[in-house]
């Protein structure tokens, strides 16, 4: 079965065809600047295997850019997909398993969008394009939110008066769900332990969005994101936690601006904010180590609120877990910046966590082992593929020979 | 020596007196605010006069919640504390209002006798950059004042600094790592490297952090707008229930104190403690992992009676993460009342 992978972003496209239960990968790319024209042209990075092609087409909204998707795959009949799996971020609290796509689910879908505006709204269109241009084929939607449905009540309750959650829904969701659930499944195998007895901490640290997991017997028990997923890490243009008062004082300053602060804290704060240069931590620790004198104080200081949640969650989590097996980096910076996972691990040999310098500077090609022999956690670096684990769910359910979809109760 | 402590607060004032160490009168004038603070303290002088302390060299120590950077240790109630109480007003306008005219009030009622102002942010004033600074701005921060603090930090120096006393007659060799755990109707815990700490579990304002009696503590700030916003409360609506209406009594269902829910039978507060525990062990794996490692725990306030519950919980998850120390098995509690924490910052000024 060839499924094709759609991870939809605001302004973007990625897809990955993989052929299952093989798990290979027949072909990929991105569709760029999807939406409204800018000043360069709307593009799509195509590549079959190891073969890269750049097709520039106007792409105003991501069925356009889906309907271009697929004609580029149909060029060759071996390319043609037989099902699509759909990421989605939030799946609100009906969706507890990844599902098959059918009328009900897209009614709850577009029902739930708003609860993350930025992310959801472009994908549901998407599957709604996936559903109208292309009717025959079987559609799955795998949401970030379900592998933290496991989150006990007494982790995801925020203290709120309990009407007022029960008519607003208020309550941590978690994210990355899918990423922190696929890392960790590459960790047990790693450690030669069954996934359903993994202790461990998950660090899902990406160049966008970032937050950490605690996972007990293979089960997510708690996310450092929240209701949204503005809670929790300095991300690049997100302040994470924050004193609820300075919201609401920022929005009295706003005049009762709600979208404005949102926007702040979403868009200009975190990294970008603290740094004021780049909302890249990459950009912040190369220039705090070389960059002009009058920039370092401050880049110094983004750089340690960047590394200082980390190590303070990564804390809180493994007291949570209780003996950890492992502390697993994953995405954008925690695969690539030794600099990072050093900064945030090393001191804790109290946590059982020892880290080889050597071997965390060495690491290129993961997944790979950054402990010393004598670390009792160990800490690894593992590449996130949450296209393969969409695909994964996708043929699961597909096939009858995963989890069955959960129908939602409406 | 006599001493004379004052902690004014919203609606009532409290008030101790000590001579040589000991404990003479104490109490609490209800109605503060609504008579003014003048009337209160011509009661409280009258009090003190009929025990006999109020001499020559009576002292009086006064209570403030937030002296910003202004007030790094206690100060004394002069013209130029006057000065600096009006420079930190607009960052907790509620708080030092009041105080400013308790000040004036205890000079009125007290002419010629000494008198300190003590805050409970002093202690977090140098909280490193890293703890103290949000992902905003600087530019915004500064334009707020914006940066976090802690609202129990005359408990949590006094206990610390007696908890780091016995660990040196221990043996202990190296600075301190001290879990202080403060269980007062706004809980509060924070990780002290020797005598300086290093996390607060508190924020810019004390709505941050655990949850408190009637505060929601830690919330994802969305939620904060969305109830601003989508639930029509507006910014003073969705501050006043999360300030008044929400923690362990939102949880609860009815107004409740902390104490009452940590030693409580009653299932209505099982799930509001519960959450009051899960939160306590977060913060103090964070602490943990802030000092790399613990060497000691110690509790502190109104609440330190029931501190067992709260142990119980904690330290056996700690321990069996490895993260406490080998002197940190036993807990303490530090027994001493505010009133007469706020008299030994007295005696050592």
């Amino acid at each position: 079965m060839r499924i094709i992978v759609f991870n939809c972003g605001s302004s973007s496209l990625k897809y990955r065809l993989i052929e299952m239960p093989g798990e290979k990968e027949l072909a990929g790319g991105e569709a760029e600047r999807v939406g409204p024209k800018t000043a360069e042209s709307a593009r799509i990075h195509h590549q079959v295997a190891g073969k890269k092609e750049t097709i520039v087409v106007d792409m105003p909204d991501h069925a356009t850019a889906f309907t271009q998707v697929m004609q580029l795959l149909e060029r060759d009949p071996e390319l043609v997909p037989d099902a699509i799996g759909h990421r989605m971020a939030h799946g609100g609290p009906n969706f507890k398993q990844h599902v098959i796509l059918d009328d009900a689910v897209m009614a709850e879908l577009e029902r739930i969008q708003e609860l993350a505006p930025i992310h959801n709204p472009p994908a549901v269109r998407l599957v709604a394009a996936c559903r109208r241009l292309y009717p025959k084929l079987p559609e799955t939607v795998v949401f970030d939110t379900v592998f933290h449905a496991t989150i006990p009540e007494v982790a995801r309750s925020y203290a709120l008066p309990a009407a007022l959650v029960a008519k607003y829904g208020f309550r941590k969701y978690g994210f990355h769900g899918t990423s922190h659930q696929y890392v960790a499944q590459e960790a047990a195998k790693l450690l030669g332990v069954p996934f359903e007895k993994l202790n461990a901490v998950s660090c899902h640290l990406g160049s966008g969005g970032a937050s950490l997991c605690a996972i007990a017997n293979g089960r997510s028990i708690d996310n450092t994101m929240g209701y949204s997923p503005l809670q929790g890490l300095v991300m690049s243009t997100r302040s994470g936690d924050l004193d609820p008062a300075v919201a609401l004082t920022l929005l009295v300053r706003a005049g009762g601006n709600g979208a404005a602060v949102e926007g702040l804290l979403n868009r200009k704060s975190g990294v970008l904010g603290l740094s004021g240069m780049s909302a890249d931590i990459r950009d912040v620790v190369a220039r705090a180590a070389d960059g002009p004198a009058a920039d370092i104080e401050q880049l110094a200081v983004a750089e340690q609120v960047y590394l200082w949640r980390i190590r303070k969650y990564l804390g809180a989590y493994l007291t949570l877990v209780g003996r950890a097996d492992c502390v697993i980096f994953t995405d954008t910076i925690g695969e690539k910046l030794p600099h990072v996972r050093w900064a945030v691990t090393a001191g804790l040999q109290c946590f059982g966590l020892d880290i080889d310098p050597e071997k965390n500077e060495a690491a290129r090609s993961l997944p790979a082992d950054l402990s010393t022999p004598q670390s009792r956690v160990r800490i690894l670096a593992i590449a996130t593929n949450e296209e393969m684990a969409i695909a994964r769910f996708s043929y699961g359910l597909l096939s009858n020979t995963g989890t069955q979809s959960e129908r939602i109760a409406l | 020596m006599s001493t004379l402590v004052l902690i004014p607060g919203g609606k009532s004032l409290r008030y101790a007196g000590f001579a040589d160490g000991r404990e003479t009168c104490t109490g609490t004038i209800r109605g503060f605010r609504w008579q003014g603070p003048r009337v209160a303290l011509d009661e409280v002088r009258a009090i003190a006069q009929a025990v006999g302390l109020l001499d020559d060299a009576t002292s009086v120590v006064v209570h403030g919640l937030f002296g910003g950077e202004e007030f790094p240790g206690t100060a004394p109630l002069d013209q130029d504390a006057f000065v600096r109480l009006e420079r930190v007003a607009r960052q907790s306008p509620l708080h030092v209002a009041g105080l400013i005219e308790t000040a004036h009030a205890v000079q009125e009622v007290f002419p010629g006798t000494p008198a300190r102002l003590a805050f409970e942010t002093s202690f977090f004033v140098d909280l490193p950059a890293r703890e103290r600074t949000y992902a905003v701005s600087p530019e915004l921060a500064h334009k707020l004042a914006l940066r976090r603090w802690g609202y129990h930090g005359l408990y949590h120096q006094a206990a610390s600094l007696e908890a780091g006393r016995s660990l040196r007659k221990r043996g202990l060799d190296h600075p301190a790592r001290i879990l202080s755990i403060c269980l007062d109707a706004q809980p509060e815990i924070a990780a002290v490297l020797g005598r300086r700490p290093i996390t607060v579990t508190g924020g810019a304002t004390p709505l941050e952090g655990l949850p408190g009696e009637t505060n929601s503590g830690e919330i994802d700030p969305a939620v904060a707008l969305a109830l601003a916003g989508e639930a029509g409360l507006g910014p003073e609506g969705a501050n006043a229930l999360l300030v008044g209406e929400s923690g362990l009594s939102g949880l609860v269902g009815h107004r409740v104190r902390l104490g009452d829910v940590l030693t409580s039978t009653r299932s209505e507060c099982t799930r509001a403690r519960e959450v009051l525990l899960y939160r306590m062990l977060l913060a103090s794996g964070t602490a943990a992992a802030a000092l790399g490692g613990i060497d000691a725990v110690v509790f502190s306030g109104r609440y330190a009676s029931c501190s067992a519950v709260v142990a119980q919980h904690v330290l056996p998850r700690l321990h069996r993460a490895g993260a406490l120390g080998p002197h940190a098995a036993d807990w303490t509690i530090f027994a001493k009342p505010l009133e007469a924490v706020l008299a030994d910052t007295a005696i050592a000024n």
